[in-house]
């Protein structure tokens, strides 16, 4: 099934393995247990994709974002959901916050989902609840699955 | 079958949602990611000079899972808190799977200017 976590191509790309691994640790260890400091983080937010009879739901995992910096747009089979997570305290003087734990992301993201046998994409629908977005992609007709009944005499 | 300890070790599967802690100079807050985890369904609890915070994940059921990535588990963390702060005094937000949490510090372990006379 064509779900794969988008990975940056720039320079840093081969540091993305690194980052993942260290945000596991951190979350098994807690404590800043593998605080590496990459010089620049992205963040790939965790999707998972399921099937119905007559539709598609890709479900993403976008914590204190605001609906307006999420876009989706489709093209062809391609359903992609970009977006960015705005730093949201840069108004607060700096000698008056300090960090003791710094663990959430910030910045771009942008992941693509390939859906089998496509969607229809006039009519595709999505909704941000509880800090999960929902979108639902409904098949188009000649990719659901259709009954034959055939006559055993 | 699963055994009795099994169903213990089921119900504690937890995992530890990221967080930013920022400290102020008479409050201390806390941002905890909790994606899935709607308001009525977040417990905050300070005693004992901890501070433990739990979010359940609320899961669509329809269709067939294709690709998941999302964990299943819900949330869990424990902090453990200085004596600076105020046990008494929590004040806890919850939006768009973000939690907030603003925790004060002790009317005693705030600064305090002191002027040259």
């Amino acid at each position: 099934m064509a779900l794969v976590r988008w990975k940056d191509r720039g320079e840093l790309a081969p540091w993305s393995a690194l980052q993942d691994l260290e945000s596991q640790m951190q979350r098994l260890f807690g404590e800043g247990a593998a605080d590496l400091n990459w010089p620049e983080r992205t963040w790939l937010p965790t999707a998972d994709l399921r099937e119905t009879d007559d539709h598609y739901i890709v479900e993403m995992d976008l914590p204190g974002m605001r609906k307006e910096d999420v876009e989706l747009t489709a093209i062809d089979n391609v359903l992609t959901i970009k977006g960015e997570r705005k730093y949201e305290h840069k108004d607060e003087k700096e000698d008056e916050r300090g960090y003791r734990r710094f663990e959430r992301r910030y910045g771009r993201f942008e992941r693509s989902f390939e859906i089998p046998g496509g969607f229809d994409a006039d009519k595709v629908e999505a909704h941000y609840d509880n800090g999960v977005l929902r979108v639902n992609l409904p098949k188009r007709e000649e990719a659901k699955p259709k009954q034959i009944s055939v006559n055993v005499n | 079958m699963t055994t009795a300890v099994q169903e213990r070790q089921q119900q504690q599967t937890f995992v530890a949602p990221r967080v930013n802690i920022m400290e102020h100079p008479e409050t201390v807050t806390l941002e905890a990611e909790l994606p899935g985890v709607p308001k009525d369904q977040v417990d905050v609890q300070v005693k004992d000079n901890e501070l433990t915070i739990t979010g359940r994940r609320v899961h669509t059921e329809e269709g067939q899972l294709r690709a998941g990535e999302r964990t299943r588990a819900d949330f869990r963390r424990v902090f453990t808190l200085s004596r600076a702060i105020d046990q008494e005094k929590v004040d806890a937000h919850m939006e768009n799977g973000l939690l907030t949490v603003t925790l004060y510090k002790k009317e005693s372990m705030r600064p305090r200017k002191i002027e040259i006379k």
